[in-house]
């Protein structure tokens, strides 16, 4: 068999040239995802590269041509020639340097450097971003690099993991890692643009950032109290529905799915429904005890409070799992060697399920560094640094440096607690996951940890499925604590509709922001899907050097919390070469780059059920990398790619820490919406909307669940036929 | 034309990072036969296979596969196909669209991919399984399908990697005839990767038998039972005794060899020098009289018997160490502490040339 040249080195070769000669090389103001130029291009602000080196005097355009000239003659030269992939690695390599030195090189006040200012004279003082062309010409570059180095031998030659890794590389480096740098760049950055490190200590010696009462220590002390009480009660949960023969199963799914669907702030805004100023105890209280109702719950104990309530059903998650993995053989070992059951769970049990209490400790205390919602409802004067950067921003006096310096703490920190995280869970090994029966029977839970556990989590139970009950009928009270009658006003007030002139009216002021949302996460999902599970194979399937590298980055950069990334955004994409701030494609990359991880979970756990070999025989039977995957690896993987797709469309739905930065009066979501009406205080439309959202995803979830579900079972069923035998 | 063999290694070793699978192994393997790679788990055959497959990349040397370089070349572009110890067959396809599956990917149209994927299930009498999905099979059935999907694709070499590891015993015997005889029928290049030394003799023209990532011997199955180059392959290959003895060449390919005080056997001398030399005794080869003093023969004690029913085990206590021997003749069995004595038949014995290994 004769070595054929690969025919997708020539299509990427060909777009490479469309990127020059056809695509817009500027950007419009409807970002570079915008279409107008196809509908009606109008020159000089739709033309492409070689037309604006030729005929509109910008000349530096032009150099961009060369890679491509020498690339066409490298790929028609011979399949085999000696140093052919060589010459086709350098030469993209080149087209990809230029491109980056022409992005750095012009901002929106004109040439950043004075070389190219001598050479082709000044810019305009107004300069446009990149334009869909870029893209694809850096794209393109790239993808024809990776397939040199494929044929050089790298990734067994595959040229399907090569560019897998090098897009992703070049995505999460684009929108991860480069608003980062931007971010920790603007923290030294004088607010005139020039690069001071006395105006970074300045911002740091900041006395609101770290005296005891300043902003860190708050963030920190909250963080303990919040992660300890969830952890705690999370516990007690877990022990009472795997240790008691209380009927708690049945329930469990359910408080699963709670967090997924609900969107952050919400437990925030059903406990200022409860406990606030005219909150329905409050009112209780009042009315009995004869005081004047307070703005009590205001401030760190209220945010504690709905902290609390909102992280205990992760921390259960977790710990559901940690309290099933333990097995009963040592509790009975204990048990023959003679001690009595407060023994066995203070001496084998407690000690065997501390590192995943430590873990559960852990993922709390990360929500709640990167919580946004509930501080910002319900903090008062409270200032955490989740809430102190998104004030830095848009606050009266507008201080990017010190929003730069609080994220990068806030960074810094997610950092280290994520970092304790892995080395805790690599030491993990004391409790079994699924797998292999356990034979055996787990000690009943000491009579004095049943009380202790009953007493503190049924009360929360009743507490959750009272705050949920609120949040559900909320909508359909008057005005909260002044008047308590039945009414439908606020959902008609949020989705009203009506027929006129034959045709059906949105006149609701809640369906601008639910159809932007709708329609942005639904573009989002499959992106975010596709990400996630991509990531995924690569981490399974694919050996290649740095593998230990990529995978600590790529979790890094789904843990980045999303204010982080949301003032990361706005410093970067605001101007030239990347302007993307304003448009519905940042909030579509801000979705996808914050809510990668589930799809990555999905994948890495459907991939570890799909034998290996399975590729293996199909690469054996002449059929590449990509047609593997499409014609094998998904079809097998189809309960995680439905997976990925409904948490990227769920969680792009309800999110709100990244993209209330990002949004704009042309580009509103329902989160930011939600928020916006309760900090104005109308809490009845705010809840109305929520609850709407709320049993949306409750839909979307449980209606996958009952259409894909069954036969994703059956499917799973014959993954594996080798072992059936 | 001068005959190109079917698959080449030359000098070929590989990496996983730092930790060393396969140690500098050359082969041949000709056109039409069967070649098995035999060794315990851990010892580079599968690494082996797999780097025939193109599955994994060899560190350094070179691969030949029918004539052509294809060191560097993916498992796409090798003119291979493997039946896999898990058989890997498409959970979501019918028997018949997994057989096709090969010949759809290299351009053939659906018609004449059924068609001819039609023809391989005939070959194996799986006709009337085609519509089935594979876990609607048997073992057996599974195992089949897999060989059909490797052959549909007439490759230069078809490799097989443990094929009845996860088949029953009974099925096992059935199953390796099949294989062998498919391969001489359809004059098949076919190299099997197996762990077990029976499956290997019943099938094999030649056995590369691999130790500790290099290969440790290499020759038909006859040749590496009847004069194992070293301890390794004696003991894996059957069982033997390992006893010193002094060797005095005579004549041209024979030399004279004194087991102990009183016996002397005449055996290939496989180049050793003079001196003492190791040698390789078959249990079965080893004689027991209970009774006289035969000549060429030395004294031992029964320590230990075992009757096994076809067979009976002796440990026998001599003058050249411990003895294990298999004995045939069933209607005598002798208790532990009986005096014997013990004769070595000359077919069951070989001078190991190759003491340096293990």
């Amino acid at each position: 068999m004769p070595p054929t040249r690969s025919f997708s080195l020539t299509l990427w070769l060909a777009l490479l040239w469309a990127s020059l000669l056809i695509l817009p090389w500027n950007g419009s103001d409807s970002g570079f995802l915008g279409l107008s130029w196809l509908m009606s291009p109008g020159w000089p602000e739709d033309a492409p590269a070689i037309a604006l080196g030729l005929a509109y005097g910008k000349g530096w355009l032009l150099p961009l041509a060369l890679p491509g000239l020498f690339l066409i003659a490298a790929v028609r030269a011979p399949v085999g020639t000696p140093g052919e992939a060589t010459r086709i690695i350098l030469w993209s390599a080149i087209g990809l340097a230029l491109l980056l030195v022409l992005a750095m090189s012009i901002d929106l006040r004109g040439w950043t450097w004075s070389l190219p200012a001598q050479l082709f004279g000044d810019l305009p003082r107004r300069n446009p971003g990149f334009g869909v062309g870029p893209f694809i010409y850096g794209l393109c570059c790239l993808m024809i690099m990776c397939s040199g180095l494929a044929a050089r031998g790298v990734c067994r030659g595959d040229g399907f993991a090569t560019g897998s890794i090098g897009f992703v590389a070049a995505v999460i480096g684009l929108f991860v890692f480069y608003p980062l740098a931007k971010l920790g760049l603007s923290a030294f950055q004088t607010p005139r643009g020039e690069f001071a490190i006395v105006a970074f200590w300045q911002r740091l010696a900041n006395p609101r950032i770290w005296t005891a009462d300043g902003i860190v220590a708050s963030t920190f002390a909250l963080g303990l109290v919040s992660a300890s009480s969830s952890t705690l009660l999370a516990f007690c949960f877990a022990l009472l529905t795997e240790r008691t023969g209380l009927p708690f199963r049945r329930v469990l799914r359910a408080i699963s799915i709670l967090p997924i669907i609900t969107p952050p702030f919400v437990v925030g805004l059903a406990v200022i429904l409860l406990l606030g100023r005219n909150g329905m105890v409050s009112a209780a209280l009042s009315w009995l005890l004869h005081v004047e109702p307070g703005r009590w719950i205001y401030g760190f104990q209220g945010v504690w409070f709905a902290q609390t309530l909102s992280f205990t059903p992760i921390a259960f998650l977790v710990l559901v799992g940690v309290v099933q993995g333990i097995n009963p053989s040592y509790e009975e070992a204990a048990q023959t060697l003679r001690a009595r059951n407060g023994r066995v769970f203070r001496t084998v049990t407690l000690p065997l399920a501390l590192p995943g209490l430590a873990n559960a400790f852990l993922i709390s205390f990360i929500e709640s560094l990167a919580d946004f919602g509930n501080p910002l409802l319900l903090g008062g004067d409270l200032q955490v640094l989740a809430t102190s950067i998104y004030f830095a921003i848009v606050g009266a006096r507008q201080d990017r440096g010190l929003a730069a310096v609080l994220g990068l703490i806030l960074l810094i920190a997610m950092l280290a607690v994520f970092i304790a995280q892995r080395r805790i869970l690599a030491n993990k090994s004391f409790t079994t996951i699924g797998g292999k029966g356990q034979a055996g029977v787990a000690i009943p839970l000491p009579a004095a940890m049943r009380w202790l556990a009953g007493a503190l989590a049924l009360p929360w139970a009743l507490l959750t499925l009272v705050i949920y009950g609120m949040v559900l009928f909320g909508g359909f009270v008057e005005n909260w604590g002044i008047n308590s009658a039945f009414t439908t006003r606020h959902f008609q007030q949020a989705f009203g509709f009506a027929f006129e002139n034959g045709g059906l009216i949105f006149t609701g002021q809640a369906w601008p922001s639910l159809w932007t949302t709708i329609k942005l996460a639904a573009i989002a999902a499959p992106l975010t899907a596709a990400l996630g599970l991509l990531i995924a194979y690569l981490l399974d399937r694919q050996r290649f050097a740095g593998k230990a590298a990529f995978e600590f980055t790529m979790l890094i950069a789904a843990g980045v919390p999303g204010t982080v990334l949301g003032i990361a955004y706005i410093l970067a994409f605001n101007n030239p070469p990347v302007e993307l701030v304003g448009t519905g494609a940042i909030v579509v990359i801000s979705f996808v780059v914050r809510n990668m991880s589930p799809g990555m979970r999905a994948g890495v756990a459907g991939l570890s059920q799909i034998d290996r070999s399975l590729e293996e025989a199909s690469l054996m039977l002449r059929t590449g990398s990509f047609a593997t995957v499409i014609r094998i690896v998904i079809p097998l993987l189809k309960p995680a790619v439905v997976a990925a797709l409904v948490y990227g469309f769920v969680t792009a739905m309800t999110t709100v820490s990244a993209v209330i930065f990002l949004v704009s009066p042309g580009v509103m979501l329902s989160t930011v919406y939600i928020v916006s009406l309760a900090e104005a205080g109308t809490y009845g439309l705010a809840i109305a909307y929520s609850s709407v959202l709320i049993i949306l995803m409750l839909i979307v979830i449980v209606g996958i669940e009952v259409f894909v579900g069954q036969r994703s079972l059956r499917r799973r069923a014959t993954v594996l036929p080798a072992e059936v035998l | 034309m001068p005959a190109v063999s079917a698959v080449e290694f030359q000098s070929v070793s590989k990496f996983y990072g730092a930790s060393l699978a396969v140690d500098d192994v050359s082969f041949t393997i000709e056109k039409g036969t069967l070649v098995t790679l035999l060794g315990p788990s851990g010892c580079g055959k599968t690494t082996t296979l797999r780097m025939i497959a193109g599955l994994e990349m060899s560190t350094w040397g070179k691969i030949i596969i029918d004539g052509q370089d294809v060191t560097g070349v993916p498992p796409t572009r090798r003119d291979v196909s493997m039946v896999f110890q898990s058989y890997a067959l498409f959970p979501h396809m019918s028997v018949l669209h997994n057989v096709a599956y090969g010949l759809r990917s290299s351009g053939q149209s659906r018609a004449s991919a059924e068609a001819g994927a039609a023809d391989a299930l005939g070959l194996l009498g799986l006709e009337h399984l085609a519509q089935r999905l594979p876990s609607e099979l048997s073992g057996g059935q599974q195992q089949r399908v897999a060989v059909a999907r490797a052959i549909v694709m007439r490759p230069a070499v078809l490799l097989f990697d443990e094929p009845l590891s996860n088949l029953d015993a009974k099925l096992r015997r059935h199953v390796r005839d099949e294989i062998r005889s498919l391969q001489q029928r359809l004059n098949l290049t076919v190299v099997y990767v197996t762990h077990d030394q029976d499956e290997a003799f019943a099938v094999s023209d030649r056995i590369i038998v691999m130790d500790n990532k290099r290969i440790a011997q290499e020759g038909a199955p006859v040749e590496l039972y009847r004069a194992p180059a070293n301890r390794f392959v004696a003991g894996f290959l059957g069982e033997a005794n390992i006893v010193r003895a002094r060797l005095t060449r005579g004549d041209a390919d024979l030399g004279r060899i004194a087991v102990g005080g009183s016996m002397v056997l005449w055996l290939p001398h496989r180049n050793e020098r003079d001196g003492e030399v190791e040698l390789a005794v078959r249990p079965e080869a080893i004689s027991i009289e209970e009774s006289g003093t035969p000549e060429n023969s030395l004294p031992g004690r029964i320590q230990h018997s075992v009757f096994l029913g076809d067979r009976v085990e002796y440990a026998i206590e001599t003058e050249i160490g411990r003895l294990f021997v298999v004995d045939f003749r069933t209607e005598r069995f002798l208790e532990a502490g009986a005096e014997v004595r013990i004769g070595i038949r000359q077919l069951g014995a070989a001078i190991l040339p190759d003491r340096g290994a293990s």
